[in-house]
């Protein structure tokens, strides 16, 4: 069990976040509710509308439950048949209630030389549940700067996302960047599970990324600057481990593939992916 | 002589005395029990886990009660956390209700070490049970039958008496399996529609027409985001289905002489399944519902959804063994116990299992009330975002109405003889709140005045004094969309052969009309609400931490108009007082202490306001209940929805002191 001091910290964090947001927030709602109602509806407040955070121990455990999960869909070696494989990973975890929750994304990959890293990118959101399907996110997004004399430079956007279940069954993540120099990035991706049988699932998945204008030694130029696809086929032996092979196929385009072109890389590469998937 | 003389007169008189004091102190002692609380660890299957035990028992040992007579009961609790313990269906002081929280002097429940001792008069007879009130302790085996002697002979006969008490285990704690769900809804299902499935239901098509059928079926449930094999949010993937705390493999064995009349009460003790029950070679003569007795009824098979109680009685002929068999709803494993004439009888295997129910479009048709207005506690309330299906209005896709036919909500309204919402506009609804909101004003006419309107805006397109306009009861036209009809709120399809008798709540008549039976006072809307994707659950849009209590007036009959907005069955239990699903009997129909809600459909509870309190109002999925489908159920003198048992915390609102 996550200790008590720790949920305290959590919820008033959560609390901060959301206050400085201004948005309607459930516990608020009902002091809300009681002023505009008239001043004797305070009087009726019971131990049932008393916000959760005190009333929380007096119904014998019946109190909204504090959980976190931690997913990481990608965690795999890639090979393109040249030259070392490298690592590369994409997960998420999350803490908080139904409703709130500290969110955290992170992807990156090692660079084929040496196994230091290429590419690594943090996203730390605030997330709000806003209907039946969605979660609405806000927070910051870090890239970091690995290599001091190569590599793309570090770089720290403020962000909001819209992250849910599509009709036909379809994860969408649709996230938008707001960078130092007035570029703005936005990103989707999508991914089904295909169940071929309860446990065999076949997960294709694509990426698209878009910038309103040129961040050069980021490699991103305007318009859609950089792809993915990728499917992935694992075997789930138990919910939290399914080890898995795949394909996966990157690509810079429009100006980014002559950027990264002049930096001796390659625009495109499709590679083999194997790889354990987890999530506890 | 003298001396032995002397001894006989001693004698004599010691065993009057003992006499007199047996005669005295037996009814006493036969109502006193001693339980004491404690974790042991149990290896059930395979791994060795701390169970919450009673007097060492998993389950624990079976009290025996009788009418008309006060029961004392004894709980220590000898766990490092607080317990409870509630007496499930029984009729007794709020006080002794045993839910932490609700309970006047019980908010958190038997501390660590502490001896709570519970008294209250036994007014009810039948089979009943006790289990702790809370997810953790009655998942890790709190739970034990309870007995009770009728006054009066019973007006069935029996030669034996066999407790088969359904219940489930896990490896996993609890909190944790909630956890689970919560991360992934379908973390238990491994029953999901597949590509395999898919290939192999086209290739079983006749013509291209069921094929495009096939593929229309599949793309309407994505489109939806639901998932139709949904039947069972934990399942044999993490359960292991036990009866008197055996498993199918050990099977406990009840004894019995070719001939005789067994009794057999079944209780489900299950947190989270649903059993169907069946003994081939035997039929079932069912004689009392949840604690009360009915007008026997023969049937070959029963659905008990959790926490219910039926009493049935079998008469095995042949020298023979016969399987109590109980298979979960959705088809993941066996509860099995049986009946035999010696304890060494061999083990049966057990049959195939029937196939996997899935849910229909029809156990989607949503009635929709009116949201964002809860009429069931004092103040509107709001749906908390993600707690509605976005679908809900039926207004999309496949199901949409066909056009000319007009908005699709209000036909479903219409439908449905859910017409109130047109009766009470918003403004009349706030208006209400308002006057509730004044519940603290001095003259009490006021306070009638406040109760009144509250059931008269609500009764509005009704009338409560129209128990016709059911959905059970009169089953009126339900011309849905397309000519789809509401799931029938009663009827289950248990997938049993043809010809086979399934026993339904219709078939429990009382034995004697209900003298307490008139028309509703009021009615009241409660919405069974919650995200299957997420993991949450409510009534009427709100967990139970941040939602109004439910007030009633003491003496009421007040109707709880449930509509199941979810694709789930919820089996819905009110403590301290009977619910009367109004089944189109009138008088006839049954008191129960728990009503099961069928996914999509509503149905008309009646409750019975004959007990002062705060009582506890929920799912009885523990799961829901956890996950906050729970509420306060308050009932008072004059319906005005002030706290009548006031907890420690109230004190920090200024405006409590002033009540009461």
């Amino acid at each position: 069990m996550i200790p008590k001091a720790f949920r305290r910290l959590a919820a008033g964090l959560l609390l901060a976040t959301l206050s400085t947001m201004a948005w309607a927030q459930a516990g608020g709602s009902h002091a809300e509710h009681g002023a505009a109602a008239s001043p004797m509806a305070l009087a009726i407040v019971t131990p049932a509308g008393v916000p959760a955070a005190a009333g929380a121990e007096d119904h014998g455990g019946h109190a909204p439950l504090y959980f976190g999960a931690a997913l990481f869909d990608q965690n795999e070696i890639r090979s393109n048949g040249r030259g070392s494989p490298i690592y590369a990973w994409e997960g998420s975890a999350y803490y908080g209630t139904d409703y709130h929750r500290v969110w955290v994304n992170s992807r990156g990959e090692t660079n084929k030389d040496g196994g230091g890293l290429e590419r690594a990118e943090l996203q730390m959101l605030y997330s709000r549940l806003i209907g039946y399907y969605w979660d609405a996110q806000a927070g910051v997004r870090h890239d970091f700067r690995l290599q001091p004399k190569d590599g793309t430079p570090s770089r720290t956007y403020g962000m909001v996302a819209l992250q849910g279940l599509a009709p036909g069954f379809f994860e969408v993540q649709l996230q938008a960047f707001f960078g130092e120099g007035g570029v703005l990035l936005a990103r989707a991706a999508v991914s089904y599970d295909l169940l071929i049988t309860n446990r065999l699932i076949l997960q294709p998945e694509a990426e698209l990324n878009f910038a309103s204008g040129w961040d050069r030694d980021a490699l991103i130029s305007p318009g859609i600057y950089r792809t993915e696809f990728g499917v992935r086929l694992r075997y789930e032996i138990t919910r939290e481990f399914a080890p898995y092979i795949g394909y996966s196929y990157e690509s810079f385009n429009g100006g980014s593939s002559g950027l990264s072109r002049r930096l001796e890389q390659k625009p495109s590469q499709s590679t083999v992916v194997a790889g354990i998937r987890l999530f506890f | 002589m003298t001396i032995i003389s002397g001894y006989v007169a001693v004698l004599r008189r010691l065993s009057l005395a003992a006499v007199i004091l047996v005669a005295v102190v037996t009814p006493t002692l036969a109502q006193r029990y001693e339980l004491t609380l404690e974790e042991r660890v149990v290896n059930i299957s395979g791994a060795d886990r701390r169970a919450v035990t009673v007097n060492g028992q998993l389950p624990g040992p079976a009290l025996r009660l009788r009418e008309g007579q006060e029961a004392v009961i004894r709980v220590t609790n000898r766990m490092d956390k607080a317990s409870s313990i509630h007496w499930h269906g029984l009729i007794l002081p709020a006080s002794m209700d045993g839910a932490p929280g609700f309970s006047t002097g019980f908010s958190r429940g038997i501390g660590p070490g502490e001896t709570f001792e519970y008294r209250f008069p036994v007014v009810q007879s039948g089979t009943y049970w006790y289990h702790a009130h809370n997810l953790d302790q009655e998942q890790r085996g709190l739970y034990a039958p309870i007995v009770i002697d009728p006054r009066t002979p019973e007006p069935f006969r029996y030669d034996r008496d066999h407790i088969v008490q359904l219940s489930e285990w896990t490896d996993e704690r609890p909190i944790r399996a909630l956890e689970n769900l919560k991360r992934d809804p379908g973390y238990y299902n491994y029953n999901r529609r597949t590509l395999v499935d898919l290939l192999r239901d086209l290739g079983g098509a006749p013509d291209s027409t069921a094929r495009r059928a096939i593929v229309r079926d599949r793309l309407d449930w994505a489109e939806m985001r639901m998932d139709p094999t949904d039947i069972a949010d934990m399942t044999g993937a993490t359960f292991r289905y036990l009866v008197n705390g055996f498993r199918p493999e050990t099977p406990a064995t009840l004894l019995f002489r070719p001939g005789e009349k067994v009794r057999l009460r079944f209780i489900n003790s299950g947190a989270m399944t649903y059993f169907d029950v069946r003994i081939p070679g035997l039929k079932m003569t069912v004689v009392q519902a949840d604690g009360n007795n009915i007008r026997p009824v023969v049937v070959d098979e029963l659905r008990i959804a959790v926490a219910e109680t039926y009493d049935v009685i079998v008469e095995p002929r042949d020298e023979q063994q016969y399987q109590i068999l109980a298979e979960t709803m959705d088809r993941t494993g066996w509860a099995r116990t049986r009946l035999a004439t010696r304890m060494d009888a061999p083990v049966e295997v057990l049959p195939q299992h029937r196939p996997r129910p899935i849910l229909s479009m029809a156990d989607m048709y949503m009635t929709p009330g009116p949201t964002g207005l809860d009429r069931g506690t004092p103040r509107p309330e709001q749906d908390q975002p993600g707690h509605v299906w976005p679908s809900s209005g039926m207004s999309h896709g496949a199901m949409s109405a066909p056009a000319g036919q007009g908005p699709a909500a209000t036909m479903d309204h219409a439908a449905m003889g859910h017409g109130a919402p047109a009766a009470s506009p918003p403004g009349g609804m706030d208006h209400t709140a308002m006057r509730h909101g004044m519940a603290a004003a001095p003259t009490a006419s006021g306070l009638d005045h406040a109760a009144m309107g509250h059931g008269t805006s609500t009764a509005g397109a009704h009338g409560p004094g129209t128990p016709s306009a059911t959905t059970a009861g009169g089953m009126p036209a339900q011309a849905g969309h397309e000519g789809m009809l509401m799931a029938d709120p009663i009827q289950h399809d248990t997938g049993a052969p043809p010809g086979a008798r399934v026993l339904s709540y219709r078939d429990l008549r009382p034995l004697r009309a209900d003298p307490e039976y008139r028309a509703p006072d009021r009615i009241i809307e409660v919405r069974l609400t919650g995200n299957m994707e997420r993991y949450i659950w409510s009534m009427n849009g709100n967990e139970f931490w941040r939602a109004q209590p439910i007030v009633a007036r003491l003496g009421e009959r007040l109707r709880i108009r449930f509509i199941n907005e979810t694709m789930m069955n919820h089996p819905m239990h009110l403590h301290g007082m009977w619910m009367v699903p109004d089944l189109g009997n009138a008088a006839f129909n049954p008191r129960k202490h728990v009503v099961n809600i069928k996914p999509g459909t509503s149905l008309d509870v009646d409750v019975i306001v004959d007990a002062e309190g705060d009582w506890a109002f929920h799912c009885h999925l523990l799961y829901h209940m956890e996950s906050g489908m729970m509420r306060i159920f308050r009932v008072t003198r004059d319906g005005a929805p002030v706290a009548t048992a006031p907890l420690p915390h109230q004190a920090v609102t200024p405006a409590a002191a002033h009540i009461h």
